[in-house]
C-alpha cells in the first residue's frame, strides 16, 4: 500500500467517523496487513497448472501474433497465386478481371506497362478467334479495338507484335470470327503507319536540333 | 474435436494473463477463509477451472468479481459438504484426474510465520462481512468499487465496513 492509498485511506477513515488518530491508527494496521499477507506462488506452480490443466501451452498452444502473421502470409501467398494465375486467363474466364485489375495497378505503378496492354489483347483475340464464344469475342475485339484507339504509349514495335497475333488469328479462326480480325488487322496498319509518322518525326526533330547546335565544322555551339 | 482445439488456441493466451494476475489474489482469499494452504491451493485451482469450462460465455469486464464469487461458492460448498462428513468437493480437478501441486517453500513460510499465525487467530474472531472487506480492501488492495461490486454492496457501504473492521481487529490484538 504506497502513501497516496494510505492518505486516502484515512480521509475514508475519517469520513466513516474516525478521529484524526484513530485513522492513523487503523491505517496502519491495515498497512502492515497488506505486508503480512502479500506472498505469492511461485512462478513454476502456475506454469504447472497452466500446462497440466488446460493443455494451452504443450499441445495448441501458438501466440497471437504469430497466428496472425502466418494468416496474413497465407491470404498474401494466395492473393500472389491468383494474380500470377490470372494472367494467363482468357475473357470469360473467372480469373480474367483479375488479370484487368493486375494491368491497371501495374500500369499506374510503371507507365511504361501500358503499351504492353494492346499487345495483350491481341493475344486474347489469338486464342478466341478458333472458340465459338461470339460474344466474348466480340468483346475482346471491342477492348482491343477501344486500346488501339486510346493508348497514347503504345510504340511501333508492340503494334507490329499486335499484328502478327492478329494474322495468326485469321489464319486459325473460324469463319465467323474473320471479318471482325480483317477489319482490326486493317485499323491496326492504319495506326502503325500513324505511330511510325510519329516516331519518325521525333527522329528528324531530334537530328535537326543536333544539327543546329553544332557550328560548320561540327563543333558544339555554345 | 477440432473447433476445440482451434478454441483453445484463440482463447489460452487471454486465460493465462487472467491467471496470472489473479491467482495469487485468490488464493490469498481462500486462505484467508480456510486458514488451510492445501485446500486453498485445489480451490484456486477448482475456481479458475470452473472460469475456464465457461471461458466463451464469460464477459471480460466482471473477471475479477466472477472469481471471488466463484470462488467464494466453492468454500461454501466445501465447509457444507465437510459439516455433513462428506468429502471435497472439486469437481473439475477430479474429473481431469489431476495429481494437485502445491508451493512447498510458501506453506513452511507461512506456517512458520508468527505473525501470520497470530492475525490469522484474530481475523478468525471477525464477523465474517467485515473479514472480507479486510481481506479485499487490504490483503488484496481492492478498490472500495471493486469491493462493493464482489459483495454485492454499495461503496459508502464498503467504506463504513473497512472502518468497523480495522476497528474491531485493533480491538481483537489489544485483547490477546
Amino acid at each position: 500500500m504506497n502513501e497516496d492509498n494510505l492518505k486516502n485511506l484515512m480521509d475514508e477513515l475519517r469520513e466513516a467517523g474516525a478521529l484524526e488518530k484513530e485513522s492513523e491508527e487503523l491505517a496502519f494496521i491495515s498497512k502492515n496487513l497488506s505486508n503480512l499477507y502479500s506472498f505469492e506462488r511461485s512462478n513454476h506452480l502456475k506454469t504447472r497448472f497452466l500446462e497440466q490443466n488446460l493443455s494451452t501451452k504443450n499441445k495448441y498452444f501458438i501466440p497471437r501474433q504469430m497466428f496472425a502473421t502466418a494468416i496474413l502470409s497465407l491470404v498474401f501467398l494466395l492473393g500472389l497465386t491468383s494474380v500470377v494465375g490470372a494472367q494467363k486467363s482468357l475473357p470469360g474466364q473467372s480469373l480474367y478481371p483479375v488479370k484487368r485489375l493486375s494491368e491497371n495497378i501495374i500500369s499506374f505503378i510503371k507507365p511504361s506497362f501500358k503499351g504492353e496492354i494492346l499487345e495483350r489483347r491481341s493475344e486474347e483475340i489469338k486464342e478466341l478467334s478458333g472458340k465459338k464464344d461470339g460474344d466474348t469475342f466480340r468483346n475482346t475485339v471491342d477492348e482491343y479495338e477501344r486500346e488501339l484507339n486510346e493508348n497514347k504509349a503504345i510504340s511501333s514495335k508492340k503494334i507490329e507484335e499486335a499484328q502478327k497475333n492478329l494474322e495468326e488469328a485469321r489464319n486459325n479462326s473460324l469463319e465467323e470470327h474473320r471479318e471482325d480480325i480483317e477489319r482490326v488487322i486493317i485499323k491496326t496498319e492504319n495506326r502503325q503507319g500513324d505511330v511510325k509518322r510519329d516516331e519518325d518525326g521525333k527522329e528528324s526533330s531530334k537530328d535537326d536540333n543536333e544539327e543546329y547546335n553544332r557550328d560548320s565544322e561540327g563543333r558544339p555551339r555554345f | 474435436m477440432y473447433c476445440d482445439k482451434i478454441c483453445t488456441m484463440f482463447f489460452s493466451q487471454d486465460f493465462e494473463n487472467i491467471y496470472i494476475k489473479y491467482s495469487d489474489k485468490i488464493y490469498r482469499y481462500v486462505y484467508l477463509n480456510t486458514l488451510d494452504p492445501y485446500l486453498s491451493e485445489d480451490i484456486t485451482s477448482e475456481t479458475f477451472l470452473r472460469i475456464w469450462k465457461n471461458w466463451k460465455k464469460i464477459k471480460p469486464d466482471f473477471m475479477q468479481a466472477l472469481l471471488y464469487k466463484t470462488a467464494k461458492n466453492i468454500i461454501i460448498d466445501n465447509y457444507r459438504k465437510n459439516k455433513n462428513g462428506k468429502k471435497v468437493s472439486l469437481e473439475n480437478i477430479i474429473e481431469k484426474g489431476l495429481e494437485p501441486s502445491y508451493d512447498e517453500d510458501l506453506i513452511e513460510k507461512i506456517h512458520n510465520n508468527e505473525n501470520i499465525e497470530k492475525i490469522n487467530k484474530a481475523l478468525k474472531l471477525l464477523p465474517e462481512n467485515l473479514k472480507e472487506v479486510l481481506v479485499l480492501r487490504f490483503i488484496n488492495d481492492l478498490s472500495a468499487k471493486e469491493a462493493a461490486e464482489i459483495l454485492d454492496t454499495t461503496e459508502v457501504n464498503i467504506r463504513v465496513l473497512q472502518f468497523r473492521a480495522l476497528k474491531k481487529l485493533k480491538e481483537v490484538i489489544k485483547n490477546e
